[in-house]
């Protein structure tokens, strides 16, 4: 592994940089929007959450938690969930992510992931005791299952859309 | 550590204490929703906003099923054709049966004097997505107040209740499926007539309060009872599929499966209760 500082791929230009993102996080929640059931619902990881995260670490000044929040507050409506409750752990995700986001560059992706794992759990976890606190039992962990495929999108996101990391070995 | 393009010292609050803001907002919204129950119109307008592009996702999905509909090989077509000729026969025949069924309770009910039983009204809807929600047991029909549902009324499918109309908004709606956790149906023992309510259980269903010496055996019907005048009589709402009598309690543990195909059937029928004011079980949680 080496130790020197990853450099940031040059920016996109800022214009076309927000075109993109909207343009990801679009197809983001319109993937998340399809008629998914059986085994697939209970697998399918948050699209929106994951290419939130993405942009998080891969945008050289961030995501606002503005967004976070209007996102989350949209996926709360989509899952008929109290208002208030994925926004929450949707800026959490965003800021653990931005506060790790140097760190995590000077790991190779196969170990970025693995930390990926517990943040995206942690976020999981945020939404679910929030909601049980505001409703009522929850019904099994199904999370970790999420995050676990929510983990393997990330990878293959950081992968196609060139995340900085150290080379790998 | 100053990231290039941005200036070493600012006046802006810092990453931790803009979230602590948003976390605080995201609270406020929660407590407001949860407890107060008071943002229902921003959820209604957020999904005012959003049903266009809910409906323009599904239209490839049916689409896809159209054409690869087209592109079934002939002989498939000729076997479902038979088989579904098979099931138009058995259906009629059935159809007859419950015609006559419906006619002759008609006739009891005029003899005995009972109440103007008055057929429902009915709107056929489609599921248009289902939340992966852990903590309830929801999902959104495609059609809502425009096409004269409201709060409380029942939802059935071909082979029994599936839910509640929890929430209406203009073009959709929401419904409590049978099995959530907050939704009870009062309910009765087709075999012996013994009323009884019935709770979700995430998955199946249960029973709760029934004493241990109770006549209830696995395969007994469970239907709707009427007496809380929100669902109509005799609506088949669960199957029983075990019943327990443990010794240490005064009340039966009796399991039971919803009738009605509740991951299964894709249109579902919102009838149209005369007397919809009854209050809808769970509103908000």
């Amino acid at each position: 592994m080496n130790y020197e500082m990853p450099s940031f791929p040059p920016r996109i230009e800022p214009r076309q940089e927000w075109r993109v993102i909207a343009l990801t996080l679009l197809a983001a929640f319109l993937i998340k929007q399809m008629p998914w059931h059986g085994w697939a619902l209970l697998l399918r990881p948050d699209f929106v959450l994951i290419m939130l995260l993405f942009w998080a670490q891969r945008r050289q000044d961030g995501i606002s938690f503005g967004l976070a929040f209007a996102l989350g507050l949209m996926a709360d409506v989509q899952d008929g969930v109290v208002l208030g409750q994925n926004a929450l752990a949707y800026c959490v995700g965003v800021f653990l992510v931005q506060h790790f986001r140097r760190r995590l560059a000077m790991f190779t992706l196969r170990h970025q992931a693995m930390q990926i794992f517990p943040l995206l759990l942690l976020t999981e976890v945020v939404a679910l005791v929030t909601g049980w606190i505001s409703t009522r039992t929850p019904q099994g962990g199904w999370v970790i299952a999420t995050a676990v495929t929510g983990t393997l999108l990330w990878w293959a996101l950081a992968h196609a859309g060139r995340m900085p990391a150290a080379r790998e070995e | 550590m100053a990231t290039p393009g941005q200036p070493m010292f600012t006046r802006a609050p810092g990453p931790a204490a803009r979230l602590a803001l948003w976390s605080a907002l995201a609270l406020s919204l929660m407590v407001l929703d949860a407890r107060f129950n008071a943002l229902g119109w921003l959820r209604a307008g957020v999904v005012a906003v959003f049903y266009p592009a809910q409906l323009a996702v599904r239209a490839p999905f049916d689409f896809a099923a159209e054409v690869s509909g087209f592109l079934v090989r002939h002989r498939a077509l000729q076997n479902e054709n038979a088989a579904l000729r098979e099931t138009t026969q058995r259906a009629h025949v059935q159809l007859a049966r419950l015609g006559s069924l419906d006619r002759e309770n008609e006739e009891l009910r005029r003899l005995s004097l009972l109440r103007e039983m008055t057929g429902f009204d009915s709107v056929a809807v489609e599921i248009l997505s289902t939340p992966r929600d852990p903590f309830s047991q929801r999902m959104m029909l495609d059609k809502g107040g425009s096409a004269g549902i409201r709060a409380g009324q029942p939802v059935v499918d071909g082979m029994g209740l599936v839910g509640q109309v929890t929430r209406v908004f203009p073009f959709s709606t929401e419904v409590t499926l049978v099995t959530d956790r907050g939704h009870a149906v009062p309910v009765q023992i087709q075999r012996t007539g013994q009323r009884a309510l019935v709770f979700g259980g995430g998955s199946g269903m249960e029973v709760r309060y029934l004493p241990t010496h109770t006549d209830i055996q696995p395969g007994d019907i469970l239907v709707t009872s009427g007496i809380d005048r929100v669902y109509p009589e005799g609506l088949a709402v669960a199957k029983v599929s075990r019943v327990l009598r443990p010794t240490d309690s005064p009340y039966a543990r009796v399991s039971c499966l919803p009738m009605a195909g509740i991951d299964k059937s894709r249109v579902l029928m919102v009838l149209k209760t005369q007397d919809a004011s009854g209050q809808p079980a769970p509103a908000q949680p």
